[in-house]
C-alpha cells in the first residue's frame, strides 16, 4: 500500500445559470476511493474552466455542509487554482472513503464546461504510487531535463489525445528514475493528466493554464513544500512508453504543447513507496 | 582642448545666478517643473506622465496578449490567418483524437518489482516494448 494522487475531471454541458452536477471523466469517479480510515484522503486542490463565468460548487454530507460547501466563483477562460494554495503555503479538505462528492458547475448555456479535482491518498492500497518530497529531491537530484508532448485533445469533456512522454523526444537516460516537478501549457484547456504506472496507473495533473506558468512550472514540487510530505510523482524511464499525458478540456478541443519538468534522479534514490501517516482530524496531510 | 563648459544649473532654473522668470528658459523650466497642484510623478513629456498624448497608462496588460497586437492570438503571437490555418489543420487531427483509454490501478511497486525480476530472468537490462507489454498482461494490465 502507498500514497497516490488522482487527478479527476469532468464536464457540464450548457449549464447556464444552472448549477449542473458534473459528468465526470470515463473510468474516474467523484466517489473517493475506498480507503484505510486511518489515513488520510486529502482535497488538495480544484480548477475550472469556463468559456463563460460561473461558479464551481463541491458539497457532501461529510464535508462542512450540503447546501453551499466549498462554492466559488470560476471566471471566464481562466484555468487556476480556486482553492488551497499551493503556493507558499495551503490547507487540504479532508475526504473520506466512499464519500460521493457532487461537483457542480454553471457557465455558459452553449458550452461544455470544465472542472478538476486533485485528490491525495496517504495510503491506497494495490496502488502504491511513487512519490517523493523536497529533501529528497534536492539531496538526489541530478539534472533538470524538459519532457515536451504535443496533444491533441477530444472535444466531448473527456481526457483525451494520450500520448507517451517520449512521443516527441525520446531522450530519457535508460532505467532511470525521473521525478516530475510540473508542468507547462502553451494552450488553455482545464487539465493535463500523467498517467504511469508509477503511479498506479491514475492520473496525476496540474491546471491546463498557460498564464500561470510560473506556478505550474513546478506544480508538484509547490505542492511537496506546502504539505512538507511526498507529492512530487516519480517514474522509471523503462516505463516511459506506459507514462501518457493527456488533456481534458472543453468542446473547443486544440492542440496542446505540455512541456513536463522534470528532475533526473540518482538511481535507488527513492522509496519504493511513501505512505503517510495515520491522520487524526485537524492534521494535514502527513 | 576647449575646455567642458558645465553649468551648476541649467537655463531656466530658479537657482541660476542669470535667473529671469521673464525668460523663455525660465517659462519652460517652470512648464515642466512646477505644478500648480504639487510635485509631478513624472515630468512633464515624460511617457507615463497622465496629461502626455499617447501615454500608456491605460493600457491593460492582458496575459499572453501584446497589447500594440491585440489582434494577434495570445500566447502564441500567430496572425489571424496563421491562426486560420492551424484551426484547419487542428479540425483534421481532431478528427483522429481519441479519449485516452482507461487503466486499471496497479501496485507500482508490485509492478516495478516484476520488471526488475524479468529482466534478471532474461539477463537484459531493459525490457522490450513487446516483453513489457507481455508482462502489463501478465499483471492483468492493458498493454
Amino acid at each position: 500500500m502507498g500514497r497516490a494522487l488522482e487527478c479527476i475531471a469532468g464536464f457540464a454541458t450548457n449549464p447556464g445559470a444552472t448549477l449542473t452536477p458534473i459528468t465526470v471523466a470515463t473510468g474516474q469517479s467523484a466517489t473517493i476511493r475506498g480507503t484505510d480510515a486511518g489515513k488520510g484522503t486529502w482535497l488538495l486542490n480544484t480548477w475550472a474552466f469556463n468559456a463563460t463565468a460561473g461558479e464551481e460548487r463541491i458539497t457532501s454530507p461529510r464535508l462542512h455542509d450540503q447546501v453551499q460547501g466549498i462554492r466559488n466563483r470560476v471566471t471566464a477562460a481562466q484555468a487556476v487554482p480556486l482553492i488551497s494554495g499551493p503556493i507558499n503555503d495551503a490547507f487540504a479538505q479532508r475526504l473520506y472513503a466512499q464519500d460521493n462528492l457532487t461537483i457542480s458547475l454553471s457557465g455558459g448555456a452553449g458550452e461544455l464546461d470544465c472542472a478538476a479535482l486533485l485528490i491525495a491518498y496517504d495510503d491506497l492500497a494495490g496502488v502504491s504510487g511513487r512519490f517523493i518530497d523536497q529533501p529528497t529531491l534536492i539531496k538526489n537530484g541530478l539534472n533538470l531535463v524538459t519532457a515536451e508532448v504535443t496533444v491533441t485533445a477530444v472535444v466531448t469533456g473527456q481526457w483525451g489525445g494520450g500520448v507517451a512522454i517520449n512521443s516527441s523526444f525520446d531522450n530519457l537516460i535508460a532505467n532511470t528514475d525521473y521525478a516530475i516537478i510540473g508542468g507547462m501549457t502553451d494552450t488553455r484547456g482545464c487539465a493535463v493528466g500523467v498517467t504511469g504506472v508509477d503511479f498506479g496507473n491514475l492520473r496525476v495533473g496540474f491546471p491546463c493554464e498557460p498564464s500561470i506558468r510560473n506556478l505550474t512550472q513546478n506544480w508538484f514540487e509547490q505542492l511537496s513544500v506546502a504539505y512538507s510530505t511526498s507529492f512530487m510523482p516519480v517514474f522509471n524511464s523503462a516505463n516511459k512508453t506506459q507514462t501518457i499525458i493527456d488533456v481534458e478540456t472543453n468542446g473547443a478541443g486544440g492542440t496542446y504543447i505540455v512541456n513536463l519538468q522534470l528532475v533526473q534522479l540518482l538511481p535507488g534514490s527513492v522509496p519504493a513507496a511513501a505512505t503517510g501517516q495515520a491522520t487524526t482530524p485537524g492534521t494535514q496531510p502527513a | 582642448m576647449a575646455a567642458i563648459v558645465e553649468d551648476d544649473y541649467p537655463k531656466g532654473h530658479p537657482a541660476r545666478c542669470d535667473y529671469d522668470p521673464a525668460s523663455p528658459e525660465a517659462r519652460e523650466w517652470a512648464r515642466i517643473n512646477i505644478h500648480p497642484r504639487g510635485e509631478r510623478d513624472f515630468p512633464v513629456g515624460h511617457p507615463k506622465a497622465v496629461d502626455t498624448p499617447g501615454n500608456t497608462n491605460t493600457t491593460v496588460w492582458v496575459a499572453g496578449v501584446d497589447p500594440k497586437h491585440t489582434e494577434l492570438e495570445a500566447f502564441s503571437g500567430r496572425t489571424p490567418a496563421q491562426v486560420e490555418g492551424l484551426r484547419a489543420v487542428y479540425a483534421e487531427r481532431a478528427a483522429l483524437a481519441q479519449p485516452t483509454p482507461v487503466r486499471k490501478p496497479i501496485d507500482a511497486h508490485a509492478f516495478n518489482s516484476a520488471y526488475q525480476a524479468k529482466c534478471g530472468q532474461l539477463g537484459v537490462c531493459e525490457l522490450s516494448i513487446q516483453q513489457y507489454n507481455e508482462l502489463l498482461t501478465t499483471l492483468g494490465q492493458q498493454a
